[in-house]
């Protein structure tokens, strides 16, 4: 028998109201390690996603949606820039490195960067981390190489040889359930020439390797007169039923990917993305522009003209040499850059601090209906306990009949209110952990924003230790209630 | 050696107007004491004073030479933990628990060392053949009467204040419970004074006192 135990044995005795209060506590403290460790954690992942990229240029009309666009893939820039306004700027400064990037196909939802080399070889995913490309495998090297990213790979099942199709657009997303409008062929489904009816863009995901060397990024025909008999080259999207009548997203059979290379996972969003060639990308767009001007389409990326060059942004980086200023030579870049009005440029790092300032006031939404819960569930165990005090002045006399002073008798019940303050602290964190590493895991496949679901262990420790000393003050109430029950008048027989 | 219970010129008033005297009243060491009197006559009251449960107004109460009186909060507290075990007619045993908890609560508050409850405990139990690890609920009511007696005597107390507690049971088992009360109290060596308005138990003690000559008389009842 202990001290303990008479405290436990009464709050199992009452265990609904232990477990409501315990509960409202729980959630408190869930939502406020949440907040606070989410907040911290989103604003590490964005700053890490940054990479070693220094400044963003493109033609949004704000340095926030550039950033946004630019590194962070929201949406592909309306106002492209011309691949000589690329050109200038690139020669413009002695840039560590500049990569331009096309954004504005996709392929099952993910967003496909038109890119050059360096893309891979230069920026790196996050800082000081660059990126790894999976054996075998390489860079994309011809225009019509693809690079997946790990998350690409492991969603839909292709690797190094498959081919596949891309849609002019962002297409949608995932959870749109048109996921499929783009297909990919593989070369095991030209084997089957039972295929017909049961295509439906998924029963192909294997790993298929072209075994018949007759791909030359042009010539798929093959692949789709087994199944349909009735292609006829670039008149109709209609590919396997599953293209919309109102045209978008669009899907370009005429030029057939490789996938040559899947890369290692990086921790951040660029984890969703698929890389090719820039001028695999113009390409897709020349098709629409040539097709809508009634032209006949292109043969290959030599015959594309300046209207079909353009780019949406390109990431810069300033160089980095020990000893010199390396801040002051950015500063002067981006005011050298600012100057030109046909471009935006921006730099990430102030961006996503400016978002973040933007995003706090709405935490504080948050934090202060996290405090609010708190104060109430504290409110709580004061009534619980107070109420059990008329219940148990009884118990309590008895106990004063047996030697305990005053005293102990008001630790009991503070303990009893401490108590439920650690339980619902702990519950609390574990939510917390719980529904940080559920909140992570929906944010990475919804948005690709890569956030370790960590709990941040200063401001835990922080809020479990004020719930507890909260809710022991909110027994203080009850326990000079208790410490104040006369003794003799409880003791009389019950009748 | 010190008497069990020594009262002198106390003198008690609730705020309702009910008045104590009692001259002097002394139980010695291992002497067992029935106190009767009709309902509302302070018998209770008398208890809860000796036990340093309610303050008196004058005079003097020492149990085994030590003045409760005199002390006060946690010292009266300590004093009664170790020297003084309580019986009602309401077992007053704590829900939920199990007899040997129940008995081990009584020693929470006093000077026996942690070591020695659950064997305190399980000896007191044992010998009231009670199971020590029975919930309380699941024991009957003379089961429960007899894990209270435990209860009073684990902490080897000098005196038991027994008030009315066999009011609850039917007069058979309220004769054995007396029985095993006396028993025990003479086998550990513990005063026994017990309160009554039945006046059939007068023959089981050697000594009794009523409560109208206790408060009226000028001089010593014994
Ligand atoms: N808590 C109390 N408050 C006020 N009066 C009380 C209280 N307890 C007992 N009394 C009164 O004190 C008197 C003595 O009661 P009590 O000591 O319980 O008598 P007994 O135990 O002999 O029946 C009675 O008049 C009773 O009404
Ligand atoms: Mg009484």
């Amino acid at each position: 028998m202990t001290d303990l135990r008479l405290v436990l044995k009464s709050l199992t005795a009452r265990s609904t109201s232990t477990v409501v209060t315990c509960l409202l506590i729980a959630i408190a403290v869930a939502l406020l390690i949440s907040m606070l460790s989410l907040r911290e954690a989103g604003r590490r992942s964005f700053t890490r996603g940054v990479g070693n990229a220094h400044l963003v240029v493109s033609g949004d009309s704000s340095p926030l949606v550039a950033v946004l666009n630019g590194i962070f893939y929201a949406n592909p820039p309306r106002t492209p820039l011309s691949e000589s306004k690329v050109t200038e700027i690139a020669g413009s400064m002695p840039w560590s490195w500049a990569i331009p990037t096309q954004l504005g196909d996709s392929f099952r939802g993910f967003p496909v960067i038109g890119t050059t080399p360096a893309f891979l070889d230069d920026f790196e995913p996050a800082m000081g981390e660059p990126w790894r490309i999976r054996r075998p495998g390489r860079n994309i090297e011809g225009p019509f190489d693809v690079v997946l990213g790990s998350r690409v790979a492991a969603a839909t099942g292709l690797g190094v040889g498959d081919r596949l199709f891309l849609t002019h657009g962002m297409g949608v997303d995932a959870a749109g359930g048109d996921v499929g409008i783009v297909e990919m062929t593989s070369a095991n489904a030209e084997d089957d020439p039972h295929d017909h009816g049961d295509h439906d863009g998924h029963d192909h995901d294997g790993h298929g390797h072209d075994d018949h060397g007759d791909h030359d990024g042009h010539d798929h025909d093959g692949h789709d007169h087994h199944d349909h008999g009735d292609h006829d080259g670039h008149d109709h999207h209609d590919h396997h039923g599953h293209v919309h009548a109102d045209g978008s997203p669009h899907v370009h059979e005429e030029a057939t990917f490789e996938v040559v290379g899947v890369l290692e996972p990086t921790g951040t969003h660029h984890d969703r993305i698929l890389v090719a060639s820039i001028e695999g990308s113009w390409f897709l767009h020349a098709i629409d522009r040539w097709e809508a001007a009634g032209r006949p389409l292109p043969e290959s990326v030599d015959e594309l003209e300046a209207e079909d060059r353009l780019v949406t942004g390109m990431l810069l980086r300033t160089p980095v040499r020990a000893g010199r200023n390396s801040s002051a030579m950015l500063q002067s870049a981006f005011d050298r850059l600012r100057r030109d009005p046909s471009i935006t440029v921006a730099s990430p790092a102030t961006q996503i601090d400016r978002l973040f300032g933007i995003v706090a006031s709405l935490d504080a939404v948050f934090v202060a209906l996290g405090i609010g819960i708190l104060v109430s569930g504290a409110i709580s165990v004061t009534l619980v306990l107070w109420n059990s005090m008329e219940l148990r002045r009884r118990q309590i006399a008895v106990l004063r009949v047996l030697g305990c002073t005053r005293r102990r008798v008001l630790g009991l019940v503070l303990t009893e209110s401490a108590m439920i303050g650690v339980v619902g602290a702990v519950l609390g964190v574990g939510f917390a952990v719980v529904g940080a590493r559920f909140a992570a895991e929906v944010l990475a496949s919804k948005t690709g924003v890569v956030i370790l679901p960590t709990i941040d262990v200063d401001s835990s420790i922080l809020i479990v230790a004020g719930t507890v000393v909260l809710a022991a003050v909110a027994g203080v109430a009850p326990a000079v209630r208790a410490y104040r029950t006369p003794v003799a008048e409880h003791l009389r027989p019950l009748d | 050696m010190d008497p069990a219970l020594d009262i002198r010129d106390l003198h008690f008033r609730r705020p309702g107007g009910f008045e104590i005297d009692v001259p002097e009243l002394r139980i010695a060491a291992g002497e067992q004491v029935l106190l009767t009197g009709p309902s509302g006559c302070g018998k209770s009251t008398l208890l809860m004073l000796a036990a340093g449960l309610l303050d008196l107004g004058a005079g003097s109460i020492s149990i085994a030479g030590q003045a409760i009186s005199e002390v006060r909060g946690a010292a009266r507290d300590a004093l009664r933990a170790d020297r003084v075990g309580m019986i009602f007619q309401t077992h007053h045993l704590l829900p939920g628990m199990t007899a040997r908890e129940n008995v081990g609560a009584a020693l929470l508050f006093g000077g026996v060392p942690k070591g020695r409850h659950a064997e305190i405990a399980d000896g007191l139990l044992n010998r009231l053949q009670v199971e020590p690890g029975t919930r309380i609920d699941r024991l009957s009511v003379g089961q429960q009467q007899r894990v209270a007696i435990a209860r009073a005597l684990a902490g080897e107390p000098s005196i038991i204040l027994a008030d009315e507690p066999t009011a609850a049971l039917d007069p058979e088992h309220a004769a054995n419970a007396i029985a095993l009360l006396q028993e025990i109290c003479r086998e550990r060596g513990a005063a026994l004074l017990l309160t009554s308005h039945d006046p059939s138990l007068e023959s089981s003690f050697e000594r009794v006192i009523r409560f109208s000559d206790l408060a009226r008389s000028e001089e010593p009842t014994s």
